[in-house]
């Protein structure tokens, strides 16, 4: 019977090994996604998963309570995201398509869409947004990746930044903002279609 | 409800958030207000699109791969001394041929070089290679009789600027079997 997320981070902590690996395969795909979703790029997504899981190895001990171990991978995550973010000087290092990706990648949508020019269009959209991404702040586009696109709670986010849920909904409302502002065209666009 | 507090509210309205009577009051305001409801929706179609961005999935290899790393980094304790374990890039089949292509190029490169320099060891210095005069101990005529071509510093800079591949020392004069052509140069004053 598979086990719980609790039961297997109880046992992780233990030094239960493959109760890691367990964790590492739920877990990579979340870290994954919301690092490429951060950062715009899948090698530094890459890294962002290696070395959150890593660390997490290492800190294990830090984890005070089982229930919290998503909030824990996260907030590892975000600060190695942020960091890596402050290396490459605040710009996404590359804007990338999804041919560079490895293997069979595709972005979920681009499986729906038939043809070329869908295809394009779709390349067109996800190349906007995430030069609107790159405009904003890092705490700003974090709240709002973490939010508007990965679906995680004022609540949640505050816990992972351990910052005051005040906070967060500041920086979601100013991040959409801007976004709206930038991304206003592509949204009147919308309407009218 | 006026503007400013409605406005306030969209967020949450957005997302659900608001009690059922104050979600009331603000679409109240939302059905009369053009300008709130202009805003609402490009929230609510910012929200759609930001969503759409979801999904993104780079194969069961990658997934399969990144574990046996981040195991060998941990479990096993064989971390390496580059934080980042960078993998093999051989999975990118675009990547490769790229690479392939570059180096086809650098080797075209390499030999045609080669070719151009085996050739030139067969005449005089040409103006590509040398400033001032090259030739010492002979007079201008025992060089002119000798097939050389004489030409001022400045013209040396004119034809290194603008003819290097289509003057006699270039490749396409090697090419065009003006090889015998060969060039001195001499100072201004000479």
């Amino acid at each position: 019977m598979n086990k719980t997320i609790p039961e297997l981070v109880e046992d992780f902590v233990k030094g239960d090994e493959a109760a890691f690996t367990e964790l590492v395969s739920r877990f990579q795909k979340k870290i994954y996604t919301l690092a490429h979703h951060f950062l715009g790029n899948h090698l530094d997504a890459d890294e962002v998963v290696q070395e959150t899981f890593v660390r997490v190895y290492k800190k294990r001990e830090d984890l005070k309570d089982v229930n919290y171990f998503s909030t824990f991978l996260v907030r590892i995550a975000t600060n190695y995201a942020i960091d890596l973010l402050r290396k490459r000087k605040g710009h996404r290092s590359i804007s990338e398509d999804t041919a560079s990706l490895p293997g069979e990648v595709q972005l979920d949508l681009s499986r729906r869409v038939t043809t070329p020019s869908q295809m394009f269009e779709r390349k067109r959209l996800m190349d906007e947004i995430n030069r609107a991404l790159d405009l904003l702040p890092p705490k700003q586009r974090l709240t709002a990746v973490l939010h508007d696109i990965e679906g995680y709670s004022k609540p949640e986010i505050a816990e992972i930044f351990n910052c005051p849920q005040a906070t967060v909904r500041s920086n979601l409302h100013i991040a959409r903002m801007k976004l709206r502002k930038i991304l206003r065209p592509r949204l009147r666009l919308k309407e009218q279609k | 409800m006026i503007c400013q507090h409605a406005l306030s509210l969209l967020d949450d309205f957005l997302d659900n958030e608001l009690a059922s009577s104050t979600a009331a009051e603000v679409k109240s305001h939302l059905d009369d207000c053009t300008t709130c409801r202009q805003a609402y929706d490009e929230s609510r179609r910012l929200k759609e699109l930001l969503k759409q961005t979801r999904n993104r999935d780079p194969g069961q290899d990658y997934w399969l791969e990144t574990s046996q790393l981040i195991l060998a980094r941990t479990v096993q304790g064989s971390e390496p001394e580059q934080p980042y374990a960078m993998r093999e890039t051989t999975s990118d089949p675009k990547g490769s041929f790229v690479q392939a292509l570059v180096s086809l190029a650098a080797s075209l490169v390499i030999l045609v070089s080669a070719l151009i320099v085996g050739m030139n060891q067969n005449h005089a210095p040409d103006a590509t290679t040398r400033g001032g005069p090259v030739l010492f101990g002979s007079s201008v005529d025992q060089q002119l009789n000798a097939g050389y071509y004489i030409i001022t510093e400045d013209e040396r800079q004119r034809l290194a600027k603008g003819m290097l591949l289509l003057g006699p020392p270039g490749l396409l004069g090697h090419i065009g079997g003006l090889t015998q052509l060969r060039i001195v140069i001499t100072a201004e004053h000479q």
